[in-house]
């Protein structure tokens, strides 16, 4: 009786505690999972501008795309667009301006107004690509139309703030904000995806920036732009 | 005559099984609660992705939920909800995962989804063999229709144990009703240096299911 009795137990056991390991972590990524008071914690407020906006502040960036070129960026003085003050972008490459690219800097948000690279696109209305107070990861959200060839597409992105992160570019390296947008716009030809991935140093402004094209029908192009100098 | 032994032996047979069918059909009843999951959190999106066949056999054919959400800003979160039902229900991810030699289990924390004395989750980083720089977050919890919940390993050797007799006894014993949630997404470290943008949706998705789930306990 007490043969089958621990017979049973026997198997009784074996049927309940299973026959696999569960496998023990090794530990040596303890530092990619965080706890939930990090994942909400708020990003520090940057000391200074994440755009210096001072009329003749200067940078230089090489380009890693088809040109492998050099672009220069000057703040030239600022406009008055709709009753309120842009800051003004020139870009020159190969000696001869551009393009401009036009901002709205307010305490409350950073947007932008024009863009594009050879030919001039409006966004309308400015699009906002930072919120502040700044939050980690919270969506700036925005629908509006891209002007391009003199038509107005509908066109819609997403922007946040993803962290603050040591960025090494030509110039050195720097603590800077990283902020990634995307913006979709439809084209006759289907949609057109553009993601804008720009690294900001308080004080400084742009020290990198990164763009991936995905064009209807084209293979996607990804270039960059990384600071060489600059002046404030 | 029926010699004595016999007797007894049949008796305990006889509890035996009947135990058993008992077991198995407050089991099977553990896992009859499917409550539904949210459609869209915040900024993501979730559509429809269903739990595949191959997974579900391994798994024991419980009933299944899955989604894929999307925020407009090139990043995925998978989540699936199973029926914890039988034993073979609880597959742990460090065996799934990391089972099939791809991914290597590199880490584990324990914490609580939705603030202090809530419900405690598991989080887990599995890293890619071949790519060391590409992981895995997943959040893995097992919920109750109460609210409760519950992250240790049930299906492990003799370490176990404890657990699985813990959830045994809410099942059989208590009538517990609990399904299964692995919340994930995978990312670059060359794109998310230390995974905190990866972690911050699966975190949020998480804890959206634990309260639509916290919730339709309560109501349902």
């Amino acid at each position: 009786m007490s043969r089958i009795a621990f017979t049973l137990c026997v198997v009784a056991f074996t049927v309940v505690s299973g026959c696999k390991n569960v496998r023990i972590a090794t530990g040596s990524d303890d530092k990619f999972i965080h706890l939930p008071q990090e994942l909400t914690a708020t990003p520090i407020p940057p000391a200074q501008p994440l755009l210096p906006t001072s009329p003749g502040s200067r940078w230089t960036y090489r380009l890693t795309n088809d040109e492998n070129g050099i672009e220069e960026v000057t703040v030239l003085p600022s406009r008055q667009i709709e009753g309120q003050t842009a800051l003004v972008l020139g870009c020159k490459r190969k000696g001869t301006l551009d393009r401009e690219e036009l901002f709205y800097i307010t305490d409350k948000e950073i947007a932008q107004f024009s863009a594009g690279a050879g030919e001039k696109v409006i966004l309308k209305p400015p699009m906002p690509i930072l919120r502040f107070p700044l939050k980690f990861d919270e969506t700036v959200s925005w629908q509006g139309g891209v002007s391009l060839r003199g038509a107005l597409v509908p066109s819609q992105s997403k922007s946040r703030l993803r962290c603050i992160e040591k960025i090494k570019v030509p110039r050195g390296t720097f603590t800077s904000y990283r902020v990634d947008t995307i913006l979709e716009t439809r084209l006759a030809e289907g949609l057109a995806r553009f993601w804008v991935t720009r690294w900001l140093a308080p004080g400084i402004g742009v020290v990198r920036t990164r763009y991936i094209v995905k064009s209807p029908g084209q293979a996607e192009r990804v270039f960059t732009k990384e600071l060489l100098k600059y002046k404030i | 005559m029926t010699p004595k032994v016999f007797k007894q032996l049949s008796t305990i047979i006889g509890i035996t099984a009947a135990l058993s069918i008992f077991s198995q059909k407050r089991l099977e009843s553990a896992g009859g609660w499917f409550p539904s999951v949210p459609d869209a959190i915040a900024d993501w999106e979730g559509m429809n992705q269903p739990v595949s066949q191959s997974t579900l056999t391994i798994l024991g054919n419980p009933r299944a939920a899955g989604r894929e959400y999307t925020n407009g800003t090139g990043e995925t979160i998978l989540a699936t909800l199973v029926t914890a039902g039988p034993f073979e229900n609880f597959h742990d991810p460090t065996v799934c995962v990391g089972g099939n030699g791809a991914w290597e289990f590199t880490s584990r924390k324990e914490f609580t989804l939705d603030g202090p004395g809530s419900a405690p989750v598991r989080a887990m980083i599995f890293r890619q063999r071949t790519n060391p720089k590409m992981r895995i977050i997943m959040y893995y919890w097992q919920q109750s229709r109460d609210g409760a919940t519950t992250c240790e390993p049930m299906m492990g050797n003799f370490r176990d144990l404890p657990a699985r007799l813990r959830t045994g006894y809410g099942a059989v014993i208590l009538g517990r009703q609990s399904v299964l949630l692995r919340i994930y997404t995978a990312y670059s470290e060359t794109d998310d240096a230390v995974g905190l943008s990866a972690q911050r949706g699966v975190h949020e998705i998480s804890r959206a299911y634990y309260r639509a789930l916290l919730k339709e306990g309560k109501d349902g």
